[in-house]
């Protein structure tokens, strides 16, 4: 069964990047343009794993992460922030609302697929 | 002497100008990358269309395709930092340009400061403007030792 990874990116292309990474390995791919849409699509949808990043409008990845782990459906699901942030601050935020790792942009397609399978 | 003088404003306008000229040098080693990723592309798939039924050396030609492919999408990433960096002097520029709105003596310099470098989202962002505004201008910002941030991985699981 093909697994299903949402992108949450308030960049097109950078949405489109990651979508063309994992078409390549075989998944299947949900966008998001920012944390609040993610969110809505996650309320009513499953999804295996979820991709964000951290700055974008209306809802930020680390929020999203946070709503997403109150989910019952979303307690145990990888949660990976990709993001040009690389501060230790911040990627404490990030696993103190309970994300499972933290990739800093730009990214390789082979790196990001071997996360993925580490994850998964 | 101006009313400027003992104000952040000369420091500000130089930190913009140097955000802009980090910016555009890093788009340009990116695009270089980019364009000669993409002139792999071409030659190697030419050079495919003349290999067709070779076995072996279409096989190695294809790797090759996937590897300049995936160099090209590495590179094409500039742009998402290019619209961020701009994004952050826009915004500052446009904090600097309200905060100008009040008189000189009454403007809240540390916490106009400290709002622009809240804004970033990149750690060498943040210390252009610590080299260049001074990291003591904005005291209540937390900080850290971001000296080895450039050697931490890339990827972390948590």
């Amino acid at each position: 069964m093909t697994r299903m990874i949402m992108t949450v990116d308030d960049s097109t292309s950078m949405r489109q990047m990651v979508k063309a990474t994992l078409l390549s390995a075989g998944y299947g791919v949900v966008e998001a343009a920012d944390g609040q849409e993610a969110l809505d699509y996650a309320r009513d949808n499953a999804v295996d794993l979820v991709i964000a990043d951290v700055n974008m409008p209306r809802m930020d990845g680390i929020t999203l992460v946070s709503e997403l782990r109150l989910l019952p459906a979303y307690r145990l699901t990888p949660l990976l922030l990709l993001t040009t942030e690389s501060s230790m601050e911040k990627k404490m935020e990030g696993k103190k609302a309970g994300a499972t790792g933290w990739l800093v942009k730009p990214f390789h397609p082979a790196q990001l697929l071997a996360t993925l399978a580490r994850v998964l | 002497m101006s009313d400027l003088a003992n104000t952040p404003v000369a420091a500000l306008l130089e930190l913009a100008a140097s955000q802009l000229e980090v910016a555009a040098h890093t788009s340009d080693a990116r695009v270089e990358a980019l364009t000669a990723s993409i002139a792999a592309l071409v030659t190697l798939g030419a050079e495919l269309q003349a290999a067709r039924g070779a076995g072996t050396a279409a096989d190695t030609l294809a790797q090759k395709i996937v590897d300049q492919a995936q160099s090209a999408l590495v590179a094409m990433q500039f742009h998402d930092q290019l619209v961020q960096r701009m994004a952050h002097v826009r915004d500052a520029l446009t904090e600097l340009n309200e905060a100008l709105t009040a008189p000189m003596a009454e403007v809240d310099w540390a916490t106009v400061l400290a709002g622009i470098r809240f804004r970033y989202s990149m750690e060498d962002e943040r210390m252009l403007f610590d080299r260049i505004i001074g990291a003591t201008a904005c005291p209540d910002v937390n900080r850290h030792d971001s000296t080895h941030d450039s050697l931490r991985s890339s990827v972390e699981i948590f």
